[in-house]
């Protein structure tokens, strides 16, 4: 599968030394693993460097300034050219470093021509409304949807609301083109465990049994295969909430998706409700499942009150 | 407000660092939480370095996402102390000992006093020294 990067999800105001965030390490080594090919559109790749540079000369200077005060003081010091310290990452080179095969995509001429169009009349996923006639964004999503028509299904890894936005929805289904907001979405999409999705697993762990006793087919021993859109609500004694999409083992190796909801008080599962509740894609049973595991889980004790103590002081009330 | 933030010294402002509608403020162990002030009221989104209590997150590498609403409007990174905007259009904004990092502009070594706010940061741009805006809650917790 293509995977195509907008700018957005690579931006960065400070200069990159090494390697790019641990998300897209693991993403892109995910992706070798997998046999995915990154696609950085030349418009990203060029966006990418423009903002780099910026970094690059703001830190140069600040360099000079701070040889220019060394020699004030008349303090001794081996001067080290700049460039010879700081230099301009290459986006490629940081993608290829883990091994993944990438490629930069050059927009075809039906490309701009396309894209120029539904820039012009405010065509779709172009907001009608808007006054900005944005042709970067409409060029990568061209982009994104060649390579999905001509692959049957690609991703496009962008925050841009052109990308992302519902008016795109349908021709992003009729070619298989998947759209996700950040790397950790697309890292939950290849069942990767995100931090989000290990925390959910602790709180599933204590409750497993409960799932059982509630008649629920799934294996003996914990089982779950993924964890999508885990979200967290925190309490003053720590999490007071967990809500996430959840794939488990059956039993007889199907699989179980879920909507799952917790009420965590004071570190103790006293509310769990299912819903939507699909074996290979076919509702189960019962449509919903309400249980009070009155189970206790455990994370890291929350420090709140010394923290807002300290907050408080500071804001002097 | 009179405190030390990312080597500026604030002395007598009322918020020290607005990154949009959200004051960024540091404990005295470095610890920062931030407090929308963009509604009626105050609102705690994190207290030092965790998110408040209320808000929805999720935890990410090295740092957590906040949401409103369901929408992830922004990171932030404990250790390196940086908040990155995602839906609030905003430049990315970093705490050090020795600076503020505001985008690609550095603060560093500076005195603000008498002032609303100390260092202000918009979608435009950025303001050292400004009034405090309009319609903003009072920064009570």
């Amino acid at each position: 599968m293509k995977i195509i990067l907008n700018s957005d999800i690579l931006f960065n105001t400070f200069l990159i030394k090494n390697n790019l965030s641990k998300n897209f390490q693991e993403l892109f080594s995910i992706c070798q693993k997998k046999g995915h090919v990154i696609i950085i559109p030349l418009t990203t790749l060029l966006e990418f460097d423009r903002a780099q540079l910026e970094s690059l000369n703001t830190k140069t200077l600040k360099l000079e300034k701070a040889y220019m005060l060394l020699e004030s003081l008349n303090i001794k010091f081996t001067r080290v050219e700049p460039p010879e310290v700081i230099k301009k990452p290459d986006l490629i080179e940081l993608v290829k470093k883990s091994g993944v095969e990438v490629r930069v995509e050059n927009p075809t001429n039906d490309d701009y021509l396309e894209a120029h169009k539904r820039a012009c009349l405010h065509e779709c996923p172009h907001a009608p409304e808007k006054k900005s006639d944005e042709m970067r964004d409409l060029i990568i999503w061209m982009i994104a949807l060649r390579y999905a028509q001509q692959d049957g299904n690609a991703i496009l890894i962008s925050r841009d609301e052109v990308h992302v936005n519902p008016r795109g929805d349908n021709e992003a289904n009729s070619v298989g083109l998947i759209r996700f907001k950040s790397e950790e979405e697309v890292l939950e999409y290849f069942e990767v465990e995100t931090p989000a999705g290990k925390l959910i697993k602790q709180l599933i762990k204590p409750i497993w049994e409960d799932l059982l006793k509630a008649g629920l087919p799934l294996n003996q021993d914990v089982s779950i295969v993924g964890v999508a859109q885990p979200r967290f609500i925190q309490g003053t004694e720590g999490i007071s909430n967990a809500y996430c999409l959840i794939r488990l083992r059956t039993f007889d190796g199907k699989m179980l998706k879920t909507n799952i909801a917790m009420k965590i008080d004071n570190n103790v599962i006293v509310e769990l409700e299912l819903s939507e509740i699909m074996i290979d894609e076919n509702p189960w049973d019962k449509k919903q499942l309400a249980l009070l595991p009155n189970k206790a889980i455990s994370l890291e004790k929350d420090d709140y009150k010394e923290r807002i103590d300290s907050l408080k002081e500071l804001i002097g009330e | 407000m009179n405190l030390k933030m990312g080597s500026q010294v604030f002395h007598d402002v009322q918020i020290p660092l607005l990154w949009g509608s959200r004051a960024v403020l540091q404990d005295n162990q470095g610890r920062l939480s931030l407090i929308d002030l963009g509604g009626d009221k105050a609102k705690l989104e994190i207290v030092g370095d965790k998110p408040a209590p209320g808000i929805e997150f999720t935890p990410v590498s090295d740092g957590f996402k906040i949401f409103n609403k369901g929408n992830p409007i922004y990171i932030y990174y404990p250790e390196e102390k940086r908040l990155s905007s995602i839906d609030l259009e905003l430049p990315e904004c970093q705490l050090s000992e020795w600076e503020i990092r505001v985008g690609s502009n550095v603060f560093s070594g500076n005195v603000i006093a008498g002032l609303g706010v100390g260092i202000a940061v918009t979608k435009d741009g950025f303001a050292m020294g400004a009034p405090l805006p309009p319609n903003l809650a009072k920064l009570v917790i």
